[in-house]
């Protein structure tokens, strides 16, 4: 499996290169990791994957990369809403309501919302 | 012309799960479609940094009770990943076995679903009475018939001895006799062919694009399968992606009705082959700081799954990427354009499965 780190500045370009590779996204997933978050963006190219890594700051925008590759909306939306990652520009924005409602527990996958969890 | 934005859903007839379309219509054609989800969220993920791992497996099996068991085997390969943990032979065969007798009871309880959409239930119930027998099956060497329970991390909890193999293969000729039956219906009656022909067609670049799964990447011309990874035994046991070029609700059908005759197959030759030997290796420790990623095919499609590791008992993060998730932009894809009597047999046709796409 190739993986590449990527800045979030660079992040478009690079996405915008392998889908002229024919790759498609198949999932991203996004990790807590205190002051920032780390995005990972694992494309298939066949039966393979790329993987490319974003850091990304808690108070930093993230791009959509929805603009270019349309199925990543729902998963972008998802991470929006789980961690309260600040992505920007979502081509199908569902305003932090697409799993959770408002008497949810809101940002529920930061680490800091784990002791309301247990109650 | 005047547009109409109505709700398909959460309640209705072909969903057996709760999803909403919001679907706007000019006079009886889609032209748009949002969709409405978070009935069935439940926050698997959170749940699972809070277990010890091995208590995962009992969570994860939980996510859907269609495709329980190959939840479970995902998880327990993506945790065996992980703490490097090399499976008995044996026991990468038994889950081949219960892996394809899930996928069998699936897609008998799809086409079963699929005829009771256009109302053609004397059909519904032939498909429902074979997947009755597969279930028997499961409950037969795992002693349960919706979550089997029978998959650890470190290999498998229960055995095939020679007397249930026999007793499987028995059961199974019966179920192949059932199916025999009824996938010629699927393949040529007039009904059928006039409800899903040319109905919510994905065109193959689109299917790619748009990250279909599963049979509805296969029936749009792809050979992609996440069991040529080789997986468990699968690497052993010849396998080859069933591939249909319709790209239409009838590819799709086609595909699992395939897919249907490839499982009963599959879990002969791998009871046929099967080696002698332990069920589980033990595992000791906690998983180490690090990642692991783990691939599957549920009857659905490809199942992506994450984990980090820190070293503890718990898991630092598990994420979860189910098929129905990954087909949902193409499903959106294939409505505008077509009647809106044809949106249940379309929806249908993608196999949807909300809980595990909310987790």
């Amino acid at each position: 499996m190739n993986e590449i780190a990527v800045d979030k500045g660079a992040l478009g370009l690079t996405v915008q290169q392998l889908l002229d590779e024919n790759c498609r996204l198949a999932t991203t997933v996004c990790l807590d990791q205190g002051d920032y978050f780390e995005v990972l963006y694992y494309f298939h190219r066949d039966l393979d994957l790329v993987t490319l890594r974003v850091k990304v700051g808690k108070d930093e925008e993230l791009p959509s990369i929805s603009g270019l590759h349309l199925p990543a909306a729902l998963i972008e939306n998802e991470m929006k809403e789980f961690f309260g990652i600040n992505i920007t520009d979502i081509a199908i924005d569902f305003q932090g309501r697409m799993l959770l409602t408002e008497a949810s527990l809101q940002k529920p996958m930061l680490k800091n919302n784990a002791n309301r969890m247990e109650g | 012309m005047s547009r109409i934005t109505f709700p398909f859903g959460p309640q209705h007839p072909v969903l057996p799960e709760g999803i909403q379309l919001s679907l706007t219509c000019e006079d009886e054609k889609v032209v748009e479609v949002r969709p409405v989800i978070g009935y069935m969220h439940r926050g698997i993920e959170k749940a699972a940094e809070r277990n010890p791992y091995p208590n995962n497996v009992f969570l994860c099996e939980r996510i859907c009770g269609i495709c329980s068991f190959i939840h479970a085997l995902s998880y327990c390969q993506l945790v065996e990943e992980l703490m490097k943990v090399e499976v008995p032979p044996r026991a990468r065969y038994l889950r081949v076995v219960w892996s394809e007798l899930s996928r069998m009871h699936s897609h008998l309880l799809w086409l079963g679903l699929l005829a009771d959409s256009f109302g053609f239930e004397s059909l519904f119930m032939q498909c429902w009475r074979a997947r009755e027998t597969v279930l028997d099956i499961l409950e037969m060497t795992t002693g349960q018939r919706v979550i089997q329970s029978s998959c650890i991390v470190g290999g498998v909890r229960r055995d095939i001895n020679a007397d249930q193999a026999r007793q499987v293969r028995e059961m199974l000729n019966k179920v192949k006799t059932e199916i025999d039956a009824v996938l010629p219906v699927f393949q040529k009656d007039y009904t059928i062919k006039a409800r899903t022909v040319g109905k919510g067609v994905l065109p193959k670049g689109q299917a790619w694009t748009l990250g279909a799964v599963g049979p509805m990447l296969r029936a749009s011309g792809w050979a992609w399968d996440c069991r040529s990874l080789g997986y468990a035994a699968y690497g052993e046991l010849g396998f080859e992606p069933v591939v249909e070029n319709g790209g239409d609700s009838y590819a799709r059908t086609m595909v699992r009705a395939r897919e249907l005759v490839q499982s009963y197959e599959l879990v002969l030759r791998a009871l046929d082959s099967m080696p002698e030997g332990e069920l589980a290796v033990k595992v000791k420790g906690a998983p180490p700081a690090g990642e692991a990623i783990m691939r599957t095919e549920q009857p659905r499609g490809e199942l992506f799954e994450y984990a980090r590791g820190n070293g503890t008992q718990q898991l630092e993060r598990l994420k979860i990427r189910t098929p129905t998730f990954a087909n949902l932009p193409a499903l959106l894809a294939m409505l505008p354009g077509c009647e809106i009597a044809d949106v249940p047999v379309i929806v249908l046709s993608i196999d949807p499965c909300i809980a595990c796409t909310e987790r």
